[in-house]
């Protein structure tokens, strides 16, 4: 089973998340900012992540440069799951390393369609 | 203080709506986990029901019904033909009886005709002489007239009893049967009328409960969004408390004395009650979606479809009564037909003797008027001696004439039995193998369906029985769960409290200043809040202030945003 990490510091959004990717038959584990990201990530070996930008202990463009300095993730896939949509910002996502960048609120079935394409 | 108030209404509503929000988001989950199982069951419920094609069932049995009703209708009327000609037949039969009466009577006649030409002969004199002859042969023809009307009388006296128990058979048999045959329509008509209305809504009800359960499914979606939507009004709030410590000291009296100040926080202010106002629309948005989701829980029940699988069941068990009653139906008839079959084989044996028995007769009627000529002959031969075996000459012609009537009556009536032997087959025809081949053929593959029938309305029962346990689970969650709702939108209190502060305030404001309105640098006050932002609908907000724009308060859709792959 496909397993995913998802980082976000509102316990209802990291809910959400982890019950649409369940329902969709994936493997889910939560955290709860980025240094906890970090920190699983380094434990466990994930096949996709999704975080957050805005959270306190390491923002998400934080953690995406972070991960990527890792060899055990420099090709998986990385999506931001954020309020923000602006241009720069995004900009920096991409340099950061970020795979695909997601507004919330996310569509289920269209989130779940891309990480089907993304993890195969 | 305002200001102050404001902002301590916004922390309330955010602490207030933060654990009810992850309450919300706690139950809905479970709640989708249930969602997903009713509609897997009743996605399987319809699936189950299309594969059984309950539309063809019912035409099958309708016409399976109208086969063997017509069979049995085509045999009811041919065993009351079949009656009618047994019936005829043993008035043949007495006909015959009558003819070979009188038959025996003639040879007797011959036979004492032979005794008087011995007592002639010997009247006459000299041992063996023709007329010795002549009795002879007289006492041989007639014994060998009475050897074969003997044959036949035994033969019809036989016949005839045996027709007799079939007419009595069949007389009793068939009026019982009609009544049967009535009785069995009208039972079968009904019943398949009554199982007609439970198919329809065998095939209905699954497919509209389906529809309820993936409205649910779309709505339990909804609040996914709605929760995440939640987050960023949460976010947005924040925003609107940093504006707001902004502000603050350019409304103090001290801040108050630079030009610049006041009109700043007037825009300001203005911006964030803007926001408040988006935010609100938003709030309310979500709590609507969770409403009405809620709203969809209490209303899926799968009480309906239960109740249709036990009627289906006990119409089901009520329809093999009548159709067993029509096979059985089927093989009375049957024996009505034996009964037919053997009359008719009986016929034809009948037929054939009496056709056998007419050549004989007309070979007797022949040798009769031989017999005649002879004795003419015989009587002219002894001249005056001869008177009395000219009497006997014209006692054996007389004779003859009388055969031959009897002769020709013996044709008619063979004709006659033809005539019925030809109705008796085709009734024997309705009763062939062939025809009952088919509707036995049909039984079976009948049985099969209705089996399968059963087989899915006994699924269907058991699966509804769980989907409504599980929505009845499902509505006590989802009724647990309205104290919450309420709080929920009982929070929206806070956020009318921090409008109406907010909108004090730019009251108060405008007071002070009546061209506060057109004092401050849009350019500035954007370059001071917007590093706040980080939806682009908070960006559009102060845009459209700051423009003068009256333009609708836009509201964020909770329809979900997709993957943008970089």
């Amino acid at each position: 089973m496909k397993k995913i990490l998802a980082v976000d510091d509102s316990s209802s959004v990291r809910q959400m998340v982890s019950f649409t990717l369940q329902s969709a038959g994936y493997a889910v584990v939560d955290a709860v900012d980025g240094k906890d990201g970090l920190d699983k990530a380094g434990q466990d070996k994930f096949d996709l992540v999704i975080t957050d930008l805005n959270m306190p202990n390491l923002d998400g463009i934080q953690l995406i440069t972070e991960l990527r300095k890792l060899p055990a993730y420099s090709y998986v896939p990385i999506l931001m799951l954020t309020t923000e949509s602006q241009a720069q910002k995004k900009d920096a996502g991409r340099k950061a390393g970020a795979t695909g960048w997601i507004v919330k609120p996310f569509n289920s079935d269209q989130l779940i369609a891309a990480l089907g394409k993304l993890i195969k | 203080m305002a200001i102050s108030s404001a902002q301590a209404a916004l922390g309330r509503f955010t602490e207030g709506t933060e654990s009810d929000v992850n309450c919300a988001s706690q139950a809905f989950r479970q709640l989708a986990h249930e969602t997903d199982t009713v509609l897997a069951r009743a996605t399987s419920i319809v699936e189950d029901v299309n594969a059984a094609a309950l539309d063809s069932v019912l035409s099958e049995l309708q016409r399976h019904c109208l086969q063997c009703k017509s069979l049995q209708e085509a045999r009811l009327n041919a065993a009351t033909t079949a009656l009618e000609k047994i019936q005829t037949e043993g008035s043949l039969l007495m006909q015959v009886l009558a003819i070979t009466h009188r038959q025996e009577n003639i040879a007797s006649h011959l036979k004492a005709l032979s005794m008087l030409t011995n007592i002639e002969a010997t009247c006459i004199g000299g041992g063996e002489n023709e007329f010795r002859l002549l009795a002879k042969e007289l006492s041989d023809f007639s014994g060998t007239v009475l050897k074969q009307t003997f044959e036949l009388t035994a033969y019809i006296e036989r016949r005839k009893r045996t027709v007799d128990e079939t007419f009595k058979a069949v007389a009793i048999e068939l009026p019982h049967l009609k009544t049967e045959v009535r009785q069995m329509e009208d039972d079968l008509v009904l019943a398949l009328k009554t199982i007609e209305s439970s198919l329809a809504q065998l095939s209905e009800i699954p497919q509209q409960f389906n529809r309820g359960a993936r409205d649910t499914a779309q709505q339990i979606a909804g609040v996914i969004t709605a929760v995440q939507a939640h987050d960023i009004t949460r976010q947005q709030i924040e925003h609107v408390q940093r504006s707001l410590e902004i502000i603050l000291p350019r409304v103090s009296e001290d801040y108050a004395k630079n030009e610049t100040n006041l009109p700043i926080a007037y825009a300001g202010l203005r911006i964030q009650a803007a926001q408040l106002s988006m935010i609100k629309e938003t709030v309310v948005a979500w709590i609507s979606q969770i409403s009405r989701c809620m709203v969809g829980i209490q209303s899926l029940s799968a009480a309906e479809l239960a109740d249709v699988p036990p009627a289906m069941l006990k119409q089901l068990s009520e329809l093999t009564v009548p159709l067993n009653r029509l096979e059985s139906l089927q093989r009375e008839s049957q024996r009505c037909g034996v009964r037919i079959q053997q009359n008719l084989a009986g016929l034809e044996d009948l037929r054939g003797l009496a056709m056998r028995h007419m050549e004989q007769s007309q070979a007797i009627r022949d040798r009769l008027k031989l017999l005649t000529f002879n004795s003419r002959i015989e009587a002219r031969q002894l001249g005056r001696w001869g008177s009395g075996v000219s009497a006997i000459a014209k006692l054996i012609a007389g004779l003859a004439v009388d055969w031959s009537g009897i002769a020709e009556g013996l044709r008619g009536t063979i004709e006659q039995i033809a005539g019925i032997y030809q109705s008796m087959h085709e009734a024997n025809g309705v009763f062939s193998d062939v025809d009952s081949a088919l509707t036995g053929e049909d039984q079976p593959q009948t049985e099969t369906k209705l089996e399968r029938v059963n087989g899915v309305a006994t699924f269907v029962s058991k699966a509804a029985e769980e989907m409504q346990a599980l929505t009845v689970r499902m509505r006590t969650e989802v009724a647990q769960f309205d104290a919450t709702k309420n709080r929920l939108t009982g929070s929206l209190v806070h956020l009318d409290t921090a409008q109406t502060q907010v909108a004090a305030m730019i009251c108060r404001l405008e007071e002070c200043s009546s061209g506060i309105v057109s004092q401050y640098e849009p350019l500035e006050v954007e370059r001071l809040f917007s590093g706040l932002y980080t939806t682009e609908a908070e960006t559009r907000v102060m845009s459209a202030v700051l423009k003068g724009s009256t333009s609708a308060v836009p509201v964020q859709s909770l329809e979900g945003n997709s993957v943008e792959m970089f």
